[in-house]
């Protein structure tokens, strides 16, 4: 899903860098607020493991894999604040250490990344888990895919550099992802149910709404 | 667990092999390398803006020339910068081949009686290299700057504390955290025999994810509790601070400048 540099507008990708800097400018000022400054920088540490989770191949029918993207997942065991942190340091290493996305596209990359995916991720698992708190996972992984890549379609259908229009872009990258969303949603609750099961106390609205006694406030 | 799982053993070595080439390149002797990394991170990104503003072919095969200089003169082995860059223009090549039948123009061949048109061809030449050029600057940044470099220019550039200290604590655990994942990894694979299917792949999938994450969790915690004892949060000291801007780096600027506004004025004629 990263943006390379050349798919976007100056205008949209100022656009989606002004979005995506409010956000994290929020996260920044409510982390404090739930961790403090002396333990914002233990978050680096489940960052960087959510970060290598992704690295891990999945199995998908046909001998191809999938890869876990884990904004949902993020928005689920730190909650929003704490889950845009992370992942704004997972998409910004990605970019400026392996090179994945663009430079001038890295606002639209964090945006759907790091903002919308865990902000969707989080809203869908909080809706549902009352039901079911595995199915409210595999709906939260699915859904926050789902959403960033139609965040991704409309920058792109909106940016005259990339000649296919808004009528192209959003239903092939929403129909696209929706499909590969359901590796993300299964992935999702696959891990999350495996995480829950040992350490409830980690996910966030489980045990005082806290992700663990070190990492919270 | 042999099979697509026990693979990602691949996929972290991979990861790791790009970034201690990186390494190297970036230990070398050259231009970008003597830069300040805030001079470095601003001017490529002008110049990566100013290749996002033009639509004119000869301006974008400038800068693909003034990419590829900076590379020579920074010591990147152009194979290694066009390894890195081929990849995704070559992709977005794909995406947009269409075009060369849907923009409207002067037909210049036809195939399977779809008319090419001149128009169609030249947009798809113009999108794929500015992509190109897009991608070749982010690997000059990612050659020839270290990310402890880049880590102390975000500080100094203003970007909240506490989020360069997560993402400095990210990068500073990422490469434990795949040492971490790839013992796992190994160490599974060691203890089963024979292809996975796959409802057993999703199966070791979930252990190996679940176990490693619970591993990091509890990683975390020990930081937290020796973070306490030596008695709270520091900065993260080893991230070195920028030294003084040079006449280097002031005309690298300027070039950078100097591009943004050429670029914008060719397009709309300022």
């Amino acid at each position: 899903m990263h943006i390379p540099d050349g798919f976007l507008d100056p205008l949209v990708a100022g656009l989606f860098w002004l979005g995506s800097g409010i956000a994290i400018g929020i996260a920044v000022r409510r982390a404090r607020g739930e961790l403090g400054d002396e333990r914002t920088p233990l978050l680096g540490v489940v960052a960087a493991g959510i970060f290598a989770a992704q690295m891990l191949n999945w199995p998908i029918p046909g001998g191809t894999s999938a890869h876990f993207v884990g904004g949902a997942f993020a928005g689920i065991l730190l909650g929003p604040s704490l889950g845009i942190l992370a992942m704004t340091a997972v998409v910004t290493i990605q970019a400026l250490v392996f090179g994945d996305g663009g430079i001038i596209a890295l606002g639209g990359n964090l945006f759907a990344m790091a903002v919308v995916d865990v902000l969707v991720g989080y809203g869908l698992f909080r809706a549902f888990s009352g039901f079911h708190e595995t199915g409210a996972a595999f709906v939260a992984g699915w859904g926050a895919i789902t959403v960033s890549a139609l965040a991704v379609g409309v920058g792109v259908g909106a940016s005259s550099a990339f000649a296919y229009e808004l009528g192209v872009t959003v239903p092939i990258m929403v129909v696209g992802h929706a499909l590969l969303g359901l590796i993300e949603g299964a992935i999702t609750a696959a891990v999350y149910g495996y995480v829950a099961n040992a350490r409830p106390n980690l996910v966030v609205g489980r045990v005082d709404d806290a992700l663990s006694p070190e990492v919270s406030a | 667990m042999t099979g697509v799982v026990g693979r990602s053993v691949e996929s972290i070595t991979a990861a790791l092999r790009a970034v201690f080439t990186a390494e190297q390149v970036a230990a070398t002797d050259g231009f970008l390398q003597r830069r300040d990394p805030r001079v470095t991170l601003v001017a490529v990104a002008g110049l990566a803006l100013a290749v996002m503003i033009t639509r004119t072919l000869a301006v974008t095969v400038g800068f693909a020339g003034l990419t590829l200089a900076l590379a020579w003169l920074s010591a990147v082995p152009l194979r290694r910068l066009l390894a890195r860059a081929a990849v995704v223009p070559l992709v977005s090549a794909l995406i947009v081949l269409p075009q060369a039948v849907l923009l409207p123009g002067e037909v210049v061949a036809s195939v399977f009686g779809l008319a090419i048109t001149d128009a169609g061809v030249a947009y798809v030449v113009l999108f794929t290299l500015r992509v190109g050029v897009g991608v070749a600057l982010l690997s000059l940044i990612v050659l020839t700057t270290p990310f402890s470099a880049v880590v102390a220019a975000l500080r100094q550039l203003r970007v909240p504390v506490a989020l360069v200290w997560v993402i400095a604590i990210t990068y500073r655990y990422l490469f434990l955290f795949f040492d971490e994942l790839q013992r796992l990894i190994l160490a599974r694979n060691s203890r089963t025999k024979g292809e996975a299917t796959l409802r057993g792949g999703w199966r070791d999938g979930r252990r190996v994810a679940g176990t490693f994450l619970l591993r990091t969790l509890d990683r975390g915690e020990r930081v937290g509790r020796g973070m306490r004892a030596r008695g709270g949060a520091r900065p993260p000291s080893p991230y070195r601070r920028s030294r003084s801007v040079d006449a280097g780096d002031y005309a690298l600027l300027v070039v950078a400048a100097v591009a943004v506004v050429g670029s914008g004025v060719i397009r709309w004629g300022l």
